[in-house]
C-alpha cells in the first residue's frame, strides 16, 4: 500500500504558487507573464497527473484484463 | 489499520483541494482527480487480495475459464467505466459522463454475448 501524500502537496503547492505569482505579476501590471506562469502551473500539474493515471490504468490492466 | 491511513488521506486532500479551490480551479481538480486515482489504486490491490482466491474457488469447481475470465473482464469495465464517469461529472461535463456510461454497458452486452448463446444452447437441449 503507498499513499503517496507527498504527490497531494507537490500538487497543492505548484497551485498555490503560481496563484500568488500571478496575482503578484498582474499587480504589476505584467498580464502576459502572469498568464505564462498560470499555464505553465497547469502543464506541470497535468504532467503528474497523466502520469498517476498512466500507473493506475496500467495497474487495471494488469488485475482485470490479463486473461 | 489501513483504513485510518486511507481515510486521513482524502481528509487531508479534501483540506487541500479547499484551500486552493478560490486561488486555482484547474489545480483543484487536478487534485482532485489525483485523490482519486490514488483511492482507486489502493482498491485495486486490495481486489488483487480477493481476486486470487475466487479464481482458486473456481478452477476447484470445474467452471469453465471462459465464463470466470468474461466475468472478471465485465467487473473491470463496470469499475473504469464508474471512474470516467464520475471524473467526467466533477469536470461539469455531465453529457460525456452518460456517452461513457452508454459505451460501458454495450461492452458489457458484447462481452455477455457467449454466455447468452451458452444459455440458449443449453436451453434447446433441454427442450424435446
Amino acid at each position: 500500500m503507498s499513499l503517496e501524500l507527498h504527490v497531494l502537496f507537490q500538487i497543492a503547492v505548484l497551485g498555490i504558487a503560481a496563484a500568488v505569482l500571478s496575482t503578484l505579476l498582474k499587480q504589476s501590471g505584467r498580464d502576459e507573464i502572469a498568464t505564462l506562469v498560470t499555464l505553465t502551473a497547469l502543464i506541470l500539474v497535468t504532467a503528474v497527473v497523466v502520469t498517476n493515471i498512466d500507473h493506475l490504468f496500467v495497474q487495471i490492466k494488469a488485475v482485470f484484463f490479463n486473461q | 489499520m489501513d483504513i485510518l491511513q486511507i481515510v486521513l488521506f482524502a481528509t487531508v486532500g479534501a483540506l487541500l483541494i479547499m484551500a486552493i479551490r478560490e486561488m486555482a480551479p484547474q489545480v483543484s481538480f487536478l487534485l482532485s482527480l489525483t485523490i482519486a486515482v490514488i483511492l482507486f489504486l489502493i482498491a485495486l490491490q486490495k481486489v488483487t487480495g480477493v481476486l486470487v482466491p475466487i479464481e482458486k474457488l473456481a478452477a476447484l469447481a470445474d467452471v469453465n475459464i471462459l465464463f470466470f475470465a468474461t466475468i472478471v473482464k465485465i467487473i473491470g469495465i463496470a469499475y473504469v467505466v464508474e471512474f470516467g464517469a464520475q471524473i467526467a461529472r466533477d469536470a461539469g461535463v455531465t453529457s460525456i459522463a452518460s456517452k461513457i456510461e452508454l459505451v460501458g454497458k454495450l461492452f458489457i452486452i458484447i462481452l455477455a454475448v457467449p454466455i447468452i448463446t451458452a444459455v440458449v444452447d443449453t436451453v434447446q437441449h433441454l427442450l424435446p
